[in-house]
């Protein structure tokens, strides 16, 4: 058993005759640390699991995408030392899916060794085999993918490419290192099962079906440890420039001269882009889904942390101010100031011990658990979950060490006491009008139920600032939480509503005709048709660029609204380009100004644009033109890679079979089918806001609790007093509360506008590491209302443990000062 | 009762053991200012039990406290034990008042949350050597009682805890302010008595401040205060016995 002084055991019995403030507390820091460690764990959990992932299968170091290249150039590259170059495929089919509709889904086939497992971003097969030997129609599907079309090793799969259909058997469910995150490009990150996947086929079947017998278009370059990686990668563009590629793009280009490009045009330049693992598509998501994970686990704790900080100096202060007499006994009898210091600080020190702890004991727990959530949302084959003990090591320290720091100027004072001033009772304070009663003259005419209330506001102000910031935390958190719901409906409605007017948008495979738009719009049962263009592009200025997908639409287009930042619509011009403001943002132009143009891939050269406008696209925000600019521009005359159309009422599956049946048609993606999707992501973002809602309201009343049962302890005597002299319980209670909810009105007014602004300072921060989105906060007036409406009800609820101690409390106790 | 033979002879022969030289404690309050001691000068013996008389505002208390080191003196000097306190610095004051002061209060001021063995320790503890809590808990009448809460306990026993804490120290001085002022009157007298018999018996300086007069007559000497001043100095050639005090 621990020896302790009567110091300690007075530190130990004044935290338990008050357990429930100091617990309250104690369970904001553990509240803190639990999300600090839960979160970083699980994003150094995942960050290993991920790595991990992408040891074991092999994920190559480098990747290469051309329009065509013979194997043998692979082989070269195969041959530096300290290589291994794989070479693959890559196309789009579609897949009938076979459904009364005649549904499509869009498929992206990614060629792997026939009879071998591949050298570069090997797979790991979760349920049946690889490929079998010999020429078999074989297809790997990745899991998702297979459970959301319920498709299992055995079945078979049919897919069409250009007049054909071919019935494939589904050898096995397979994880690819490039496809853990499976999308369609950078600028449609989010891409669901329905509508699209990633289907592996053998790669002689693939060469067949594209008519790229002896070729590759992708290559996946691995690198053993010790090679200079620069070099090898000079060595493989002269590789690349050896079988034609005379241009090398990635992500992040340098700016190069127009008079250049213009020579390249008229010559036919073949590009190659080169990107690192980095910022290969998949490994980029993730990463950049994980940083904001790893963001989260920062700020979320300094809210919390931040507030138990203000409740523990707080706490304290008036903790020192109920203990004056102890303070100046314990100076009177020899303690050093030193030792009353250090004293108050204890107590600090005890809640931080102990919250920081339970803290860290439960976000390991989250952690596993958030961990396992995580990996499995992606199917992940290989998770690690580890106790990472720097972190509960930290989160224990940083638990501990702020409480303490708040400590220190409550226990300051506690020590600068004089001890004859600190036994003396403290002089009553001077009456005065208080503020209020000088701005509204009538107050001394309320009744007794208004008058008090209002008056003790404002004549212990400190003591009514406390309360307010119990109440305004609450009310920034609620809001915080709520805005997150908002900005997803916002989102949704936005595109749904103010932008898309199609019902559905029918992909082409690969580039098709515009003409298609014509067929499908004399189909009986369409309304409307208007084809557009898509071509992946970098927008340039100096040496800021972003790589986006320009889109090429019809001026004044009924299908599709493009939204200026101020809520207005606009429309595309042949004067020049419109940017989306998160480009615009990040190139640093302005409507005027001039942009340069690079193609990611094949050979048109570089061009400049005007900037004519600016749009707010919350996803996939992307760079408009006129239709046919746009095809003059892609040197594309004619050409379209997808429709929109609008149908009469709901299309009846024969017509939509029948634009399926369209040989260029590869899928159709129906508008309702990105709300089913955000319906099905939503689980997991209600349950998210739910736990943060749970947070906010326990955080609100832990600080509120507190602070009411402080305020009311302090006046035990003054309450005493006014039951003694004949007021009933209900119009005392009444008084209390009145002067909580005035408290909390001023809470409110502060705690809304802040709660705006910390839940933009939250989005900026998510959304700054991610390229392509840009997210503003989104608030409802409905949240408002909520969040204040909720900050009240956590105020009436905190308060009645207090309001009860009141009304129980013995009369002849506290009127002779003896409970102290 | 007679004074003490020691008190006589500490008196006759012997050097002050409390000396105030031409002390004054003004405070300021804004433009107004208040001299609670006016030019105090005193010599107090070893062994004796000194009552100081006044009305409200006298400066008893505040006399207590610059005695005790609580308090400091705009002017003047004390000098305690040989110890010249005004020139302490805030440290060793807090040294001099654990090792030389015992305090009792009026209001007691003993810590709730510790027992009346833990409330003594609570004093004991900053010094080595010093009486056992069940010893001094024992010699003040509380043997039964050391396990109980302030609040468990009647005034007069919480009373006697702090009697029992003030001794824990072995002080050389005990200052007492108002010590039966909470109190009823029978168990004011049993304090009186047990800080008498401490006086008689330990040698100890016993200063006790009270506005009820009757309570002059066990002291040895008694001083009125007035106005900040020392008014009246009245040697007790036969102290009265505390049991029979009325008032």
């Amino acid at each position: 058993m621990v020896a302790i002084n009567n110091l300690q055991r007075k530190l130990l019995r004044d935290m338990g005759s008050s357990k429930a403030q100091f617990g309250a507390v104690a369970a904001v820091i553990a509240l803190g640390i639990a999300t600090f460690a839960g979160v970083y764990a699980s994003y150094l959990n995942l960050h290993v699991s991920y790595e991990y992932t992408y040891d074991v299968l092999q994920m190559g170091d480098y990747f290469i995408t051309v329009d065509y290249l013979p194997e043998r150039a692979v082989r070269e590259m195969h041959e530096i030392p300290g290589v291994h170059a794989e070479g693959q495929v890559v196309g789009n089919v579609k897949l009938d899916m076979d459904t009364a509709g005649g549904e499509r889904v869009e498929a992206r086939i990614v060629s792997l060794p026939s009879d071998s497992r591949p050298l570069v971003s090997d797979v790991t097969i979760v349920s049946g085999t690889y490929f079998s030997p010999g020429d078999k129609r074989e297809v790997l599907l990745p899991p998702l993918f297979a459970e959301y079309h319920d498709l299992q090793p055995g079945d078979s799969l049919t897919i069409e490419h250009g007049a054909s259909k071919t019935s494939y058997r589904v050898a096995g469910i397979a994880i690819h290192p490039e496809y853990l995150w499976v999308s369609k490009s950078a600028e449609e990150p989010i891409a669901t099962a329905k509508t699209f996947g990633v289907i592996f086929m053998p790669q002689q079947r693939v060469e067949e079906m594209f008519g790229m017998q002896g070729m590759v278009n992708q290559i996946g370059l691995a690198f053993d440890d010790g090679v200079a990686v620069d070099e090898t990668i000079e060595q493989v563009k002269r590789i690349l420039t050896r079988y034609g590629i005379k241009r090398f793009t990635s992500k992040d280009d340098q700016q190069v001269g127009v008079g250049t490009r213009k020579i390249d045009i008229v010559q036919g330049v073949r590009t190659a882009y080169m990107v690192p693992r980095e910022d290969q598509l998949s490994y980029d998501l993730l990463k950049a889904d994980l940083e904001g994970l790893r963001q989260m686990a920062v700020m979320l704790p300094v809210l919390f942390l931040g507030l138990a900080a203000l409740a523990i100096y707080i706490l304290l202060g008036r903790l020192v101010e109920s203990q004056r007499v102890q303070i100046g006994l314990m100076r009177a009898l020899g303690y050093t100031k030193a030792q009353v210091l250090g004293h108050f600080v204890d107590f600090a020190l005890v809640m931080g011990l102990l919250g920081s702890t339970i803290g860290a004991l439960l976000g390991q727990l989250m952690a596993s658990a958030l961990t396992t959530y995580y990996a499995g949302f992606l199917r992940l084959p290989f998770i690690q979950v580890v106790p990472q003990w720097g972190v509960l090591a930290v989160g224990i320290g940083v638990g501990t060490i702020v409480p303490v720091m708040a400590s220190v100027m409550p226990a300051w004072a506690s020590a600068r006491m004089h001890p004859a001033e600190a036994m003396r009772p403290p002089a009553p304070p001077a009456g005065h009008r208080t503020f209020i009663e000088i701005l509204l003259p009538f107050v001394p005419r309320l009744h007794s139920i208004f008058k008090l209330p209002l008056r003790n506001m404002f004549r212990h102000p400190r003591r009514t600032l406390f309360m307010a910031t119990g109440v305004m935390s609450a009310a920034v958190l609620i809001l915080v939480s709520l805005s997150m719901l908002d900005m997803v409906q916002d989102m949704t409605g936005n595109l749904l509503d103010k932008t898309q007017h199609y019902d559905a948008r029918v992909i082409l495979q690969g580039t098709g005709s515009a003409s298609t738009a014509t067929h499908i719009a004399h189909l009986e049962g369409v309304e409307a048709a208007e084809a557009l263009l898509d071509q992946p592009y970098r927008v340039k200025l100096g040496d800021v660029s972003q790589a986006t997908s320009i889109r090429g639409i019809l001026p004044d287009s009924i299908m599709y609204s493009l939204i200026t930042p101020d809520g207005g619509t606009t429309s595309v011009s042949e004067e020049g380009i419109i940017l989306p403001t998160f480009i615009s943002e990040k190139l640093g132009v302005e409507v005027g100004d001039t942009v340069y143009l690079e193609p990611l891939v094949g050979t048109v050269g570089e061009s400049e644009a005007v900037v004519v406008g600016l749009i707010s696209e919350p996803m996939g925000g992307r760079p408009y033109l006129p239709l046919d600019k746009a095809q003059e521009l892609f040197n594309l005359p004619g050409a379209a890679t997808s429709v929109f159309v609008k149908f009469y009422g709901e299309p009846s599956p024969e017509l939509l079979e029948r634009i399926y049946n369209m040989p260029e048609v590869a899928s159709i993606e129906q508008a309702s089918s990105f709300r089913e999707y955000m319906d099905e992501s939503m689980g997991a973002m209600y349950a998210m806001v739910g736990v943060m809602l749970a947070m906010s309201f326990g955080l609100g009343m832990a600080i509120v609790f507190n602070g009411v049962t402080v305020n009311v302890l302090d006046r035990r005597r003054e309450i005493a007093i006014m039951r003694a002299i004949g007021m009933s319980d209900r119009q005392l209670a009444s008084i209390i509360t009145m002067e909580n909810l005035g408290t909390a009105f001023i809470g409110i007014l502060i705690g809304l506008p802040a709660g705006y602004r910390v839940a933009n300072f939250i989005m900026e921060a998510q959304t700054a590491s991610m390229e392509n989105v840009s997210f503003a906060a989104i608030i409802y007036p409905r949240s408002y209302v909520i969040a204040a409406v909720l900050s009240i009800i956590i105020m009436l609820l905190s308060q009645m443990p207090a309001i009860k101690r009141l009304t129980t409390m013995s009369l002849p106790t506290v009127t002779k000062g003896w409970a102290e | 009762m007679s004074v003490s033979s020691d008190v006589r002879t500490a008196r006759q022969t012997g050097k002050p053991l409390i000396r105030l030289e031409h002390v004054s404690k003004i405070y300021r309050m804004g433009k107004v200012e208040v001299r609670a001691l006016d030019d105090i000068s005193l010599e107090i013996w070893p062994g004796e039990f000194i009552v100081f008389l006044g009305p409200s505002g006298s400066g008893k208390t505040t006399l207590l406290n610059v005695i005790g080191g609580l308090d400091s003196p705009s002017s003047g000097r004390v000098v305690v034990n040989g110890i010249d306190v005004t020139a302490l610095s805030s440290k060793k004051l807090t040294l001099f008042r654990r090792t030389e002061i015992g305090f009792v209060f009026q209001f007691f001021n003993l810590i709730p949350t510790l027992t009346a063995k833990e409330n003594v320790e609570f004093a004991a503890d900053l010094v080595n050597n010093h009486p056992q809590a069940d010893e001094l808990l024992d010699a003040v009448g509380l043997g039964e009682r050391k396990k109980h809460f302030p609040a468990e306990l009647s005034g007069g026993e919480n009373q006697r805890i702090a009697i029992a804490r003030a001794l824990a120290t072995d002080p050389s001085v005990m200052l007492c302010d108002e010590p039966s002022g909470s109190l009823d009157f029978e168990t004011g007298k049993l304090i009186f008595k047990l800080l008498r018999d401490l006086n008689r018996q330990n040698n100890k300086v016993m200063c006790v401040v009270t506005h009820n007069a009757p309570i002059g007559e066990i002291a040895d000497r008694v001083i009125r205060l007035r106005d900040g001043k020392i008014a009246d100095v009245a040697v007790n050639e036969h102290p009265l016995d505390p049991d029979q005090l009325r008032w």
